[in-house]
């Protein structure tokens, strides 16, 4: 199943790519290039990572933990 | 410069900002405001409703004073070029993240109250092709969609409360202002934050066909968007009792289970809430076009679009990572939520609106019409 | 330096010599036949005649006249193309007469050419061409070409004639109420029977041929001074923009100039009804009208004209626009609704329904999505093949369609009566909407809601709306949003939309057509009782009218 997903992923990855890559293969467009390859392998990354289920740190947990001290000031918790 | 002038009319920026608020705000808003202001909660949208139209003057002047720049571009007016890039960044990923939490809600909201048996990922998958589809066609395009749709969809709504309102008991409304101005600023708080999302006006004012009828549209977003919350809010209280209210999930979608229309239209609350789901889309698409402008921005590049599908595989993967489970959201959004959202939503603006009174950038709103 | 601008022209008109090599038809401002004719007779009729490969519907007479006999002319024209009676009566005759006439002067062979131009030929029109392919050109639309000894001129008459339709009723949309007469294959009866509508010198029909083997002429028609010259000559660029070997009805051109070519929905509107392409251009509109072909495009068009019928302003009270959208949304959605709700969300069917339905799927082996789509297939291959075979067969497929899907497959168990009900309800409402392009469109669209339904329940049947509205309001037609005036919204609009205003009411054009003058009629034109405070009772002898007391 974790290799069906894995499949998944990649073929997504895949069609986006051929999706968008070609309109891009301009001198003029180079930053949307890269900005483009960041993202997709941002997102692949996460996804993979998650597919795995390897750690992959929750921003709400990090949110909540930074405002945990001004949280239990005006919302104590009941 | 920008290729993103989709021309969108004051009308189209009115539904798109008040579908954005109401549609998460109708889901959990009740619920909290009981919890927090009990039988109150709507004296508590009434000071919202003040205080949300005050919180609007300052933004609309502000993105009134640069015209036709987003305020990543007046970011960099101001703050130095990094300093705008640094803003622009955050900006985006405020929006990317508050895009993903309202993907996981309607997902979650879905898996529970009508498909158990299908997995979260793939409602979030789906609607995430949906969004960045309509983001990826461009403002104009899902500015138009929701002009036809989150109207319908309100008037659906009010249209089935009106069957509600001989099984109201109105004593449960009673007694009137028992509690304390404490728990209603937390009640306040909450509410607030949600309509702080509001903040997103800044990227469609440079959009605006006219912007000059931008200042119009405080007024107007805020009636369109507190009297249907109030009346649902009363509704709810004066259905369930305030202590229920505040321990049910989702007391609207329990609300508009007990529509019954002359005992042959029952059980409405499917429909609805697969109504509902598209306005959260097109919600979630203005916050991404939002989160995708303000990367571009800040990136420097001439179009968004590209960003867009990529984007949507990170959005999909946070929506999944964002709570573990619906209690989690649930907490988050009653206790974090409000001083983070606020924290960001409130300061940015004030951040830039001050530092441009102070530096005298931009021209002032009045000051151009008098000219 | 000089080289940089020069390269990429260079290179566009080799790509363009490459594409004429290989297409079989001559580009129409190619050099090749533009050459003039010569002195003699017989090489210029030779020439001619090769041209055509002996083709026998290619007509040759030679004669000569004058006194002696003297000078030698050539008519040629194609047979069935031309009017025999005019040319034997305005072009045969006068050369016979002057033969026979009394004046016995020999002709000379220099003033043979203006004398048979100026008072021999008593025909209206005739034109003078010189070149090889202005005379093919000629020839080939039915005029007749005089080739005369001892010139290089050649004499055109312009005797046009063939065989044609009627002016007939509209065959393809049907209606009570409303002018009778429809467009029909030539291109002149077409551009007539507008100009009787619209009798102003600003009525414009600018002509263009496109194709290169069809030659085919097309008209585009507007108001000067009312039309938005944008949209005219966007149009115009569009249509030039063409370069194919034919152009055989105006779907060739649709499919060239559509603005996204990946839609189902159509983004022109085509008609056959002369009385609808004169209400499209008093709206500001442009018509494209079509030689051999008696349908007309009209352009912009947006999705709510698909739920309008003319007949809607001719009927002065109509509440059937507003069943029109209805219908529209039961031919959508129905099915698939119906599937949805009896797969996933039972508790929504009123209790009594719930027994009847369960009662009728009893014994059907299929799951309801599978019934469906079985239905609407079949149901397809019916009006297909009803609407294919010749109209003896067609009632023979309709009454087997009826028995078979209706009757012995719910006898037979295979799918439940309810489904029979649904499936024929939403054809039904699918039939209501006037427009027979946009109406495959909605039917096409049923499958993939079918499709999400039996997926993921009413949220998938929503997710579908959702895309599918994106996708509409994405589209654009010659620059008008595809919604208009829905979305983006234009309220003061909507008279015409959901339901029909009076006439008076709509004092103004759509707006986003941007003609020149956007009002229309003068405004206050309600009609009232008499005025005055007659009071004179019921007596008819007394009641007078209005315009008798102003005056």
């Amino acid at each position: 199943m974790i290799y069906f997903n894995l499949l998944l992923i990649i073929v997504i990855g895949g069609a986006v790519s051929l999706f968008e890559v070609p309109g891009l293969l301009q001198p003029e467009k180079r930053g949307e290039l890269i900005a483009f390859s960041c993202f997709l392998l941002i997102g692949m990354a996460l996804a993979v990572a998650m597919t795995l289920r390897l750690p992959v740190p929750n921003p709400t947990s990090g949110i909540e933990f930074v405002f945990n001290p001004v949280t239990k000031l005006i919302f104590p918790g009941r | 410069m920008s290729l993103e002038r989709g021309m969108i009319s004051s009308r189209q920026v009115m539904f798109l900002v008040t579908n954005m608020i109401f549609a998460t705000e109708i889901q959990f808003v009740p619920a909290l405001l009981t919890m927090y202001a009990g039988q109150d909660a709507w004296v508590v949208v009434l000071i919202v409703t003040i205080v949300g139209f005050l919180f609007g003057v300052p933004i609309i002047s502000l993105g009134l004073r640069f015209p036709g720049k987003t305020p990543v571009e007046y970011g960099m007016d101001l703050l130095g070029k990094w300093g705008g890039r640094a803003l622009g960044i955050f900006l985006g990923l405020f929006f990317f993240y508050v895009a993903a939490v309202a993907v996981r809600e309607l997902a979650d909201h879905l898996v529970i109250a009508v498909m158990p048996q299908t997995p979260l990922v793939v409602f979030i998958a789906l609607y995430v092709f949906a969004i960045a589809y309509g983001v990826y066609l461009g403002l104009e395009v899902f500015a138009r969609v929701s002009e036809i749709l989150y109207p319908v969809f309100l008037g659906t709504l009010m249209l089935g409360t009106i069957f509600l309102i001989p099984s109201l008991n109105l004593n449960l409304l009673k007694p009137v202002l028992t509690h304390s101005p404490l728990e209603l600023l937390r009640g306040s708080l909450t509410l607030l934050a949600f309509y702080g999302e509001g903040l997103a006006i800044l990227f469609l004012i440079p959009c605006m066909r006219r912007p000059e009828q931008a200042p119009g549209l405080n007024m107007k977003i805020t009636l369109l968007l507190n009297i249907p919350l109030l009346v649902m809010v009363v509704m709810e209280v004066a259905m369930f009792g305030a202590m229920e209210t505040s321990r049910i999930l989702f007391p609207s979608f329990e609300l508009v289970k007990m529509i019954s229309v002359a005992g042959f239209f029952e059980r409405m609350e499917s429909f609805l809430l697969a109504f509902w789901v598209t306005t959260v889309c097109l919600k979630v698409a203005l916050l991404y076009y939002t989160a995708m402008i303000s990367f571009a921005r800040s990136l420097n590049l001439r179009d968004y679009r590209p960003l867009v599908w990529p984007g949507a595989v990170s959005l999909t993967a946070l929506a999944v990572l964002v709570f573990s489970d619906v209690t989690q959201a649930r907490e988050f959004l009653a206790r974090s939520w409000p001083l983070f959202g606020l924290s960001v939503e409130g300061g940015v603006p004030i951040l830039l609106y001050s530092l441009a009174l102070l530096r005298k950038k931009g021209v002032s709103w009045r000051g151009r019409q008098k000219k | 330096m000089f080289r940089k601008p020069r390269r990429p022209k260079t290179m566009e008109e080799r790509k363009q010599r490459q594409i004429d090599a290989k297409l079989e038809a001559p580009h129409p401002d190619s050099q090749e036949l533009n050459i003039p004719f010569g002195l003699s007779l017989d090489d210029n009729l030779a020439l001619f005649k090769n041209l055509f490969g002996n083709a026998s519907d290619l007509l040759v007479r030679e004669f000569s006249f004058g006194a002696r006999q003297e000078i030698r002319v050539a008519l040629v024209y194609i047979d069935g193309l031309s009017d025999t009676n005019s040319i034997s009566e305005a072009i045969l005759k006068p050369f016979v007469y002057r033969s026979l006439s009394d004046d016995k002067s020999p002709i000379l062979p220099e003033s043979a050419y203006p004398m048979i131009r100026d008072w021999l030929i008593t025909f209206g029109s005739v034109k003078e061409a010189a070149r090889i392919n202005e005379v093919l050109d000629y020839v080939l639309t039915g005029c007749a070409a005089l080739f005369i000894d001892g010139t290089s001129q050649v004499l055109i008459v312009v005797v046009k004639g063939w065989k044609a339709r009627d002016v007939e009723e509209p065959k393809a949309e049907a209606f009570v109420r409303g002018p009778r007469d429809s467009f029909n294959e030539t291109l002149r009866t077409n551009t007539a029977l507008i100009r009787r509508r619209i009798k102003t010198p600003r009525l414009r029909f600018d002509t263009l041929k496109i194709g290169r083997m069809t030659k085919t002429d097309i008209c585009v028609v507007y108001i000067h001074g009312l039309t938005d010259p944008a949209l005219k000559d966007e149009v115009i660029s569009r249509l030039k923009r063409i370069d194919t070997d034919g152009i055989l009805e105006s779907g060739y051109l649709e499919d060239f100039i559509k603005d996204n070519p990946w839609t189902p929905f159509s983004l022109l509107d085509r008609t056959e009804r002369p009385d609808k392409v004169a209400g499209a251009l008093l709206e500001g509109r442009v018509a494209i009208v079509i030689d051999t072909t008696p349908f007309a495009l009209l352009v912009p068009a947006v999705f709510s004209e698909f739920l309008q019928a003319p007949e809607d302003y001719y009927e002065s009270f109509d509440y059937i626009r507003a069943f029109r959208w209805l219908g529209l949304i039961i031919a959508t959605f129905l099915p698939s609704v119906y599937v949805a709700l009896s797969t996933y969300h039972q508790e929504m069917i009123p209790t009594g329904l719930v027994l009847s339905m369960a009662a009728g799927r009893e014994g059907v082996p299929f799951p309801a999505l599978v019934e469906a789509l079985s239905m609407e297939i079949s149901f397809d291959f019916l009006r297909e093949a009803g609407a294919r075979m010749p109209r003896s067969v067609g009632q023979a497929v309709g009454i087997i369609g009826a028995l078979v899907l209706g009757q012995a497959s719910v006898a037979a168990g295979i799918v439940s009566p309810i489904m029979v009900v649904i499936v024929s309800l939403a054809a039904v409402a699918s039939f209501m909407i006037p427009n027979y392009s946009s109406s495959h469109a909605i039917r096409f669209i049923r499958f993939p809601f079918l499709l999400l339904a039996g997926a993921f329940g009413l949220p998938g049947i929503f997710w579908g709306i959702l895309v599918l509205l994106l996708h509409l309001a994405s589209l654009r037609s010659f620059g008008v949003p595809y919604l208009y005036p829905v979305a983006p919204g234009v309220p003061g609009e909507w008279k015409d939309v959901f339901f029909k205003a009076p006439r008076w009411m709509m004092d103004f054009r759509p707006s986003l057509l941007r003609a020149r003058k956007i009002r229309r009629q003068a405004p206050g034109q309600m009609p009232g009782p008499p005025g005055g405070s007659s009071g004179e009772g019921d007596d008819p002898q007394i009641v007078s009218t209005g315009r008798e007391k102003q005056g």
